[in-house]
């Protein structure tokens, strides 16, 4: 009878060791083909610390959210983290520097008619494919022609019309009505120039599976949950990258990631938190840095029928009561800049002169005496877990202080699109991004048309139309004239308490001290072709 | 026991059902529209419409599961709503590190947690009872996120032995595996020495003793055998548990595994993804409840499997 016992303890650790085994055995793809950072993928391996003489011709970067597009051109929509790939994949025809001016990038020059309606680009020549097939401008019209197919691109390449290629290795492209900001959108995500060879052979699911761009980098592969590897262009126009392999790992754990970085496992650290980067020990030899960021956080105040805040002296008490600075130092530890407006200082055409409201608890007051608010709940959502939720909970104490009854409802963000689309929230504090790192981002939210459909439906303020005009008519303008109208629409929404705009966000990224060339750039993308060992 | 296997198998068939229809059901009503989380807030109503055609979203629910139901019958999972890849191929990448994890973990929780709580019983209110206790009170009180970064901290920062994160090798296991495995161990190790407690107290044991049986023959003979039951069924469900409950586990240690696959999809309410995960998960619940059924036949005759 001991030996039957036995046998069945046996069974059982050999029934979990086989399985172990197996499962140690059975992976179809390479899990984490990464090296460990510090080591060189040429064989011989380097100290963490780089001393060694031999440089490196890999790096690793963390990041929290999965890589999932690789098509520039489609119809979903994309994150930061999706930008880490295409932006090192895809070239655009120009290039939106750190500090927001723009550079040539596929197109060595530019115009514009003088009616704005026509931009002629002067198409770089013997830029390749990574597949070595030669770039040419039929591909940039095409490339044009798929983003604006759907209204994800539609949103970013506005008033396109159509192109043609022109002559002298040219391409016209006509809008249907000016677009100050138009060249910011042919540097942005949907402005990625695609092979129309290889799509026609491949379609749009092939360009996923196997994406090919003119940009420093190659995609190599992407293991869903683990890495994306990407391989320097040998023949990229602008000369080879200096690292050789990147690696995109994905890391959800904050904590994972910091500990990675400092015992040298990882090279860098995609948009860490402050407080996170605050912690950093130095003596690792981790670094971290911080810029602009395109990001805003922002309460918005529905002024829906049945709501607190449809009472405009209820708006105003909200906009009286809120001390930013103890938001922005409760939430992003004092990194954060104080907006006043719905836009980043950053964003080009962002104007100036406008209406600032200085926090005034006696004037609160009066205000909210003054409205029909009789202590009912007045629910500000948020994403919860996010920086948006720590806002709103110091948000709240501010507001309770004058007598409003606040209370907090924090969501996943499915719940939170959800309540926004349909209007049904009091306040609603959300973080978003202007794409085009331009002032006409403000518009999304005032929009009255077809476009923005699913967020604009239910929250129409009252005076949405007259800031829609207006921003119809920013966009035609240019030069001082376009920061008037702007100013002139957030004056409206300033006066009529529409919104309480709160900080703008910092862009971060955390690094090995020995890793060159790192730059912060606002729409917090990643550009590897900087780096150098 | 052939004929049983095959009706417990069967009997899996309405469990799976009943749970695909009940978390259907749940995700569908959940809040959120797939369609705008799929094609972002700057979609039309057009297109938007279009996508939930194309997904079949436009019609009742019980349609759409009838529909999914089927599709799975014919091998078809569905793809992913959020990242496009195809459920199946997906969750076969990812099951053999769930699986890996779940295994080392048991097997460390089921080489020290049980012969420690065969000590402790046999050496009820000595100090090694006592040390066995409240090391199984640490364990279970531990919250795995917590102790997770501990071990990071001391292994992979202070001491750089193991590497924090990845699945690269064995050598990435092992931390995961020590997490994963502190409250299985502390549950076996109480389990088992309970269970080792009552049948110590029994009358037979008693008579065995009278009879003049030494030690060793009436702790592994009697009460060793009877003791067992009981802590089979714990190992059971911990493996079960192991499969859908090492999420954090994974997430902490970037694990590519179901766990964190799983949680990412309930997020985003991608119902392929969740879908398919949970069949598995059902489905693997199932076959190692059968498992310890049969073991219980061989370690009690008296259990009989009849078909």
């Amino acid at each position: 009878m001991k030996k039957r016992i036995g046998k069945v303890i046996g069974l059982t650790l050999v029934a979990a060791m086989s399985m172990s085994l197996l499962a140690g055995c059975g992976g179809q793809k390479a899990p984490t083909e990464a090296p460990v950072a510090g080591e060189s993928t040429a064989g011989e391996s380097a100290p963490a610390d780089g001393q060694s003489g031999e440089k490196k011709d890999s790096a690793i970067l963390a990041t929290s959210g999965e890589p999932t597009r690789f098509y520039p051109c489609g119809p979903e929509g994309s994150n930061g983290n999706d930008y880490l790939v295409l932006n090192n994949i895809y070239d655009t025809l120009v290039f939106l520097n750190a500090d927001g001016t723009l550079k040539p990038c596929l197109a060595t020059e530019w115009s514009v008619s003088e009616d704005g309606l026509c931009y002629t680009f002067k198409i770089r020549e013997g830029v390749k494919f990574h597949d070595g097939s030669e770039m040419t401008p039929e591909d940039v019209v095409f490339s044009f022609d798929q983003s604006v197919q759907n209204s994800t691109g539609k949103a970013l390449i506005i008033n396109y019309d159509h192109a043609e290629v022109g002559e002298d290795n040219t391409v016209n492209i006509y809008l249907t009505a000016p677009y100050a900001a138009f060249l910011n959108g042919c540097a942005s995500r949907a402005g990625g120039i695609i092979s129309k060879a290889y799509f026609e052979s491949a379609g749009a699911e092939g360009y996923q599976e196997a994406p090919i761009g003119t940009g420093p980098y190659k995609f190599v592969s992407a293991v869903s949950g683990d890495t994306v590897t990407l391989e320097a262009f040998e023949d990229y126009w602008n000369g080879p990258a200096a690292i050789k392999n990147i690696y995109i790992r994905i890391m959800t754990d904050a904590t994972t990631q910091i500990i990675s970085l400092e015992n040298g496992d990882i090279d860098a650290i995609n948009a860490p938190a402050i407080s996170n980067c605050l912690n950093l020990n130095e003596q690792s030899g981790a670094v971290w840095e911080s810029g602009d960021s395109a990001g805003r956080v922002t309460l918005h105040l529905s002024s829906n029928k049945g709501q607190p805040a449809a009472d405009d002296n209820f708006r105003k008490a909200v906009q009286y009561a809120i001390n930013k600075e103890d938001v922005i130092a409760g939430t992003t530890e004092g990194y954060a800049s104080r907006i006043d407006i719905d836009m980043c200082a950053s964003y080009s055409a962002h104007p100036e002169g406008y209406k600032v409201i200085e926090r005034d608890v006696e004037k609160a007051k009066e205000y909210l005496a003054a409205s029909n608010y009789n202590n009912e709940e007045f629910e500000i959502i948020v994403v919860a877990g996010s920086e948006c939720d720590a806002a709103a909970q110091i948000i709240q104490a501010q507001l309770m202080e004058i007598g409003i009854n606040c209370v907090i409802n924090a969501v996943d963000t499915p719940t939170f699109n959800d309540m926004w689309y349909g209007g049904t929230y009091g306040g609603m504090i959300r973080k978003t991004s202007s794409s085009l790192l331009d002032a006409d981002g403000f518009l999304n939210f005032f929009m009255a048309t077809e476009a923005n459909y699913a967020q604009t439906l239910n929250n129409q303020h009252p005076r949405t139309k007259e800031i829609y005009d207006l921003g119809m008519e920013a966009r035609k303008a240019q030069g001082e004239d376009r920061k008037e109208l702007y100013r002139q629409m957030v004056d409206i929404c300033t006066d009529e308490a529409y919104e309480v705009p709160l900080f703008a966000d910092t862009a971060t990224i955390a690094y090995r001290a020995d890793l060159q060339g790192i730059k912060v750039y606002p729409l917090g993308v990643v550009y590897f072709y900087d780096w150098t060992w | 026991m052939f004929k049983y296997i095959c009706k417990r198998l069967l009997q899996l068939i309405p469990v799976v059902l009943g749970i695909t229809f009940i978390i259907f059901v749940v995700l569908s009503l959940a809040p959120g529209d797939p369609a705008v989380t799929i094609l972002g807030p700057d979609a039309t109503e057009a297109a938007l419409q279009a996508k939930r055609a194309e997904m079949g979203l436009d019609q009742p629910i019980i349609i759409q599961y009838i529909q999914y139901i089927w599709n799975v019958l014919h091998g078809d999972f569905g793809t992913s709503w959020l990242s496009s890849y195809e459920v199946l191929p997906e969750f076969l990448h990812r099951i053999p590190y769930t699986i890996l994890l779940g295994s080392l973990a048991m097997s460390i929780a089921v080489i020290v947690g049980i012969p420690m709580g065969i000590i402790a019983a046999i050496r009820q209110n000595h100090a090694i009872d006592y040390a066995s206790l409240a090391m199984a009170l640490i364990l279970f009180s531990l919250p795995s996120f917590w102790f997770a970064m501990m071990c990071q901290i001391l292994f992979c920062l202070t001491l750089n032995w193991l590497p924090a994160s990845g699945v690269g090798s064995l050598r990435h296991f092992i931390l995961p595996a020590i997490t994963l495995s502190a409250n299985i161990l502390a549950s076996q190790l109480r389990m088992t020495r309970t269970s080792m407690l009552d049948v110590i107290k029994q009358d037979y044991i008693r008579t065995a003793r009278a009879k003049g049986a030494d030690e060793r023959r009436v702790v592994m003979h009697h009460v060793l055998r009877n003791g067992m039951l009981p802590v089979v069924t714990q190992v059971g469900i911990s493996f079960a548990s192991c499969m859908g409950g090492s999420v954090i586990t994974e997430a902490v240690f970037s694990i590519p595994g179901i766990g964190s696959l799983l949680i990412n999809a309930v997020k985003g309410r991608d119902i392929p993804v969740v879908m398919g995960t949970l069949i598995f998960v059902a489905v693997f619940v199932g076959i190692i409840n059968l498992i310890v059924d049969i073991i219980y036949a061989l370690i009690d005759p008296r259990v009989k499997l009849e078909g």
